[in-house]
């Protein structure tokens, strides 16, 4: 045991940050990306300079909608699901998703708003754009299993900031401290700023994360009142409309269109999407979604949504509306609701998207210096911590170390040039980018196993340098679209993804430097005592 | 009114407090002005920088509301408290300067 309780919770901050720091890293560094999923799906989709759709009147919205519901009727009329968006600012087609049967995958189409053709897929760069961060961010890409390993992160990012704290002997003396250019003091000093200065937003954005998922991580309450059946517990807390299981007696879905108006009407504001559950059985539901408005309410915390509208899909009957910006379910549901719109930065417009951007790479800075200090303080000290194990597992710590930080780094530039060079109109194209963004990673570490550790990084920061550098070049070429006509036609959202792409590349120019000078002082200075210092990050 | 001017007036006080509050402990004041500073100086900053938080806080909170104000609050603190840390070994000199100018600057723009 260790003798006192300073010790043995600096114990705890090691040993228990350390197994999760790159899980943390990735869940940091995606997340705080995610913050701009919207601006980046706009960058992958070339948006930029597709005209502005012209705004649809209610009778070319029904049209709409009827042209949908005649293709996926056709096309499936038994589905577990059908969704339907509807032409928007965003995109000027339909974009039809639909599941024949659970656990099939999910299709998709899109189709003219008029005639209700098919689009060719050719046409369009299908991608999960900045959503891939944020799936990254939750779930690792990895269902229940991902939400659940992030949890357990999650909790030890806790347990890491309380231990932390208490390790810290002088939070207020060295609040404003950071000493450069002596190794292992700057690293300390880097973490503890980093850490210190921005902890009210880390205990906010780790204990906000994991009330998001309360009913996923304590689920006793559901299972032992409910039968585990969520479903039922939602609908019973929100008043809502009862759950309709699946009665397998053959109904056909009747025509939606006349129901988009009086849906519009009771939501005070236009459809965005339509989504039809178990289509072609007595139990489907057809709900419509509002349109998200940015604006309306933005300088609330709670309960910021769309609303929607439900209605008996074979009868037509109206079961259920729940109006835009309002919760349902009591004090403790909206408490969540609340926690959730902090977690989301669903508020406060672009300034506050901002200072969420910057708090967020503080923390994967924090737990990226964290790591990088686990290392350097062992290999001043020659530590054997492992036993006779110490220099392979060692070896394992740094090659994770680089491959869990700026190769992560590495592989989200990448799968933004995957998204540009990878051929239009192939078959799931949005899931190869993915998996292309995997393989990106994995050589990232197959790289930082077979090279040694400070060249490791000096390469991979060198590759991500050029790749961030380089990606206004692979636009302009692939698309056509650069820089200066975004900021000419004074598309923020374009121009803002490649100017803090370019000012990352500038990070990682200026990193690969620093690390190059100091391999150059290795190489021509090789009578310095010390362990290995060839192999050493100090 | 642009959106840019209230971000800046919030960023610009809390810089303020935060350096404030920074030149009033001997380490850093050594640090930028070469010797540690009188006992009346160093209560006059502490209290100035406090001063200065809770009047960014006010501004905050009558700009973006009682709601979200405080969460923009703590984020201009963090993102000015980055500034000035990782600027202070390299620009120590400035320090003082880019003080009264954030100072000078904040109150400008909050008023304007």
């Amino acid at each position: 045991m260790k003798s006192t309780f300073r010790q043995s919770m600096a114990w705890l901050h090691t040993w228990g940050g350390l197994w999760l720091t790159w899980v943390l890293f990735a869940i940091f560094l995606t997340g705080t990306l995610g913050v701009f999923d919207d601006a980046i799906s706009h960058w992958m989709r070339d948006k930029g300079r597709a005209e502005a759709a012209p705004a649809l009147d209610a009778e070319a919205r029904a049209g709409a909608l009827r042209a949908a519901q005649a293709f996926l009727a056709r096309e499936a009329p038994q589905a577990e699901f059908w969704s339907i968006g509807l032409p928007g600012e965003e995109d000027p087609a339909l974009q039809l998703f639909w599941q024949r049967d659970e656990g099939q995958p999910v299709e998709n189409r899109r189709l003219d708003p008029v005639s209700g053709e098919v689009l060719p897929r050719s046409q369009v760069r299908e991608t999960e754009g900045g959503h891939h961060f944020v799936h990254m961010h939750f779930e690792f890409h990895a269902g229940k299993a991902g939400i659940w390993l992030v949890g357990i992160a999650t909790l030890a990012m806790l347990v890491a900031l309380v231990s932390g704290i208490v390790v810290h002997k002088k939070i207020f003396t060295d609040f404003f401290t950071f000493r450069p250019g002596k190794g292992q003091r700057s690293w300390l000093d880097g973490h503890n700023a980093l850490g210190v200065l921005t902890l009210p937003f880390l205990f906010m954005i780790t204990y906000t994360g994991l009330i998001i998922f309360w009913a996923t991580y304590m689920p006793a309450g559901i299972l032992a009142r409910y039968d585990g059946d969520r479903e039922a517990f939602f609908s019973a807390l929100t008043e809502g409309p009862a759950p309709r299981p699946e009665q397998h007696v053959a109904a056909t879905v009747l025509p939606m269109s006349p129901l988009l108006p009086v849906a519009e009407q009771a939501l005070a504001r236009e459809a965005a999407f339509v989504v039809v559950n178990h289509a072609g059985d007595r139990s489907a539901a057809i709900r419509v979604f509002g349109r998200f408005d940015p604006d309306a309410d933005s300088d609330r915390l709670v309960g910021r949504s769309s609303g929607r509208v439900q209605f008996d899909a074979v009868s037509g009957e109206l079961l259920d509306v729940q109006r835009p910006n309002t919760t349902r379910g009591g004090e403790v549901l909206a408490v969540q609701r609340t926690m959730n719109a902090l977690h989301f930065v669903r508020f406060g417009g672009y300034p506050l998207k901002w200072l969420y951007f910057i708090s967020g790479m503080a923390g994967a800075a924090m737990l990226a210096t964290g790591a990088i200090l686990f290392v350097v303080k062992r290999r001043r000290r020659g530590d054997e911590a492992f036993g006779a194990a110490t220099p392979r597992v060692m070896r394992v710590i740094e090659a994770l170390n680089v491959a869990g930080i700026v190769g992560l780094g590495l592989s989200c530039v990448a799968y933004l040039w995957i998204n540009r060079l990878l051929p239009l109109g192939i078959d799931a194209r949005a899931a190869w980018e993915i998996r292309l963004f995997f393989a990106v990673w994995l050589l990232s570490l197959l790289h930082a196993g077979l090279r040694p550790p400070l060249r490791a990084w000096s390469e991979q920061l060198l590759a991500a340098a050029l790749l961030c550098l380089g990606l206004p070049l692979v636009n302009a070429l692939s698309t056509g679209d650069h820089l200066l006509a975004a900021l000419l036609r004074d598309d923020w959202e374009s121009a803002g993804v490649e100017l803090t792409v370019l000012a990352f590349g500038i990070l990682f120019v200026l990193a690969w430097r620093r690390l190059r000078a100091r391999l150059h002082a290795v190489a021509v200075a090789p009578l310095i005592p010390g362990p290995d210092r060839g192999g050493a990050l100090t | 009114m642009s959106v840019a001017l209230p971000v800046l007036a919030a960023l610009l006080l809390c810089h303020a407090a935060l350096s404030s509050l920074c030149l009033a402990m001997d380490r850093h004041h050594a640090q930028v002005f070469g010797r540690k500073p009188a006992a009346w100086l160093a209560h006059a900053l502490r209290v100035a920088g406090w001063s200065l938080l809770g009047l960014a806080l006010g501004y905050c909170g009558r700009h973006w509301g009682w709601a979200i104000g405080p969460v923009a609050w703590f984020g201009f603190l963090s993102a000015a408290a980055l500034a000035l840390v990782f600027a202070l070994p390299y620009a120590s000199r400035l320090t003082g300067r880019l003080a009264v100018a954030s100072l000078a600057g904040g109150l400008v723009l909050m008023f304007s």
